[in-house]
């Protein structure tokens, strides 16, 4: 039987929605600044490292599905698998950061700023935004790890980590767009 | 719906989406930058994002407002993509 409300807290559902919007706003920037400068956002588009940005996208795909399997593990009162999955998660939340960080100070070693030119504003605008996301996602992820330990989620009482969870789909929603947008598009 | 069953669905939508972004990386490595590629680029990722909020978020299970607030996000976003890339 379907649901009135979605899983998790409505507050934090409200927060996901006012997220989205501002990452369409900055899609949607992108997107129309790119149609009188088709070339210059070609040319350096194709300075950026694809295949790191696929390992970031499998890596961000995974945690999502963990932390699926952390909640389901929750609601069948099984912590100790709920605290595995959850832990893989943090992990590849650790692997897109770290893929992220190495090619923000590649491009830092490169002399490549906000100012360099309009693409590369644009790129670092919104591959940043995005980062502190997940900077925010590791945080939510850990106090989620942290509490599974601690006893504190049951089959009846796991709103936190449903709403944990779907801020970190929505940060991985959010890149399902973002890497084929700024990377390949 | 049993966990077994949420378990295999969710293991499914994850394949899936490993398999979509796999073939957008190959896609864009081995084929000519074109307008008709960025906008199957563009359809693939909407699908992507659309079973993430479905089978992941879970608003599948969800009726009214809260079960479209993604997906109309998503079909907004596409429409506005589609018309600068296309422009």
């Amino acid at each position: 039987m379907n649901k009135k409300y979605p899983s998790g807290d409505l507050a934090v559902w409200i927060f996901i929605m006012a997220e989205l919007l501002v990452f369409a706003i900055f899609f949607l920037a992108y997107a129309i600044t790119r149609i009188d400068h088709v070339e210059l956002f070609n040319t350096y588009q194709s300075t950026l490292d694809r295949t790191s940005a696929l390992w970031n996208t499998l890596a961000l795909i995974s945690a999502s599905y963990f932390m699926v399997r952390a909640v389901i593990s929750i609601k069948v009162s099984q912590p100790e698998k709920a605290f595995k999955w959850a832990l893989v998660a943090l992990v590849m939340c650790m692997v897109f950061l770290t893929i992220k960080t190495l090619e923000f100070s590649h491009h830092i070693s490169q002399g490549v700023t906000l100012s360099t030119n309009t693409f590369y504003m644009f790129y670092l605008s919104l591959s940043l935004f995005h980062y502190m996301h997940v900077w925010l996602g590791l945080i939510v992820l850990g106090v989620i790890a942290r509490n599974i330990a601690k006893g504190r989620y049951s089959a009846d009482k796991c709103t936190g980590a449903e709403s944990g969870a779907n801020y970190w789909h929505m940060v991985d929603l959010v890149w399902v767009i973002l890497f084929p947008l700024v990377y390949i598009m | 719906m049993s966990s077994n069953k949420q378990h295999f669905s969710a293991s499914v939508i994850y394949l899936l989406l490993l398999l979509l972004s796999i073939a957008t990386y190959q896609v864009a490595e081995t084929m000519d930058k074109q307008i008709s590629i960025s906008i199957g680029v563009l359809i693939v990722a909407v699908i992507k994002a659309f079973l993430i909020s479905e089978y992941f978020m879970q608003l599948k299970q969800v009726n009214g407002f809260w079960r479209w607030s993604v997906p109309i996000w998503l079909i907004i976003l596409a429409i506005g993509l589609f018309m600068a890339f296309t422009f």
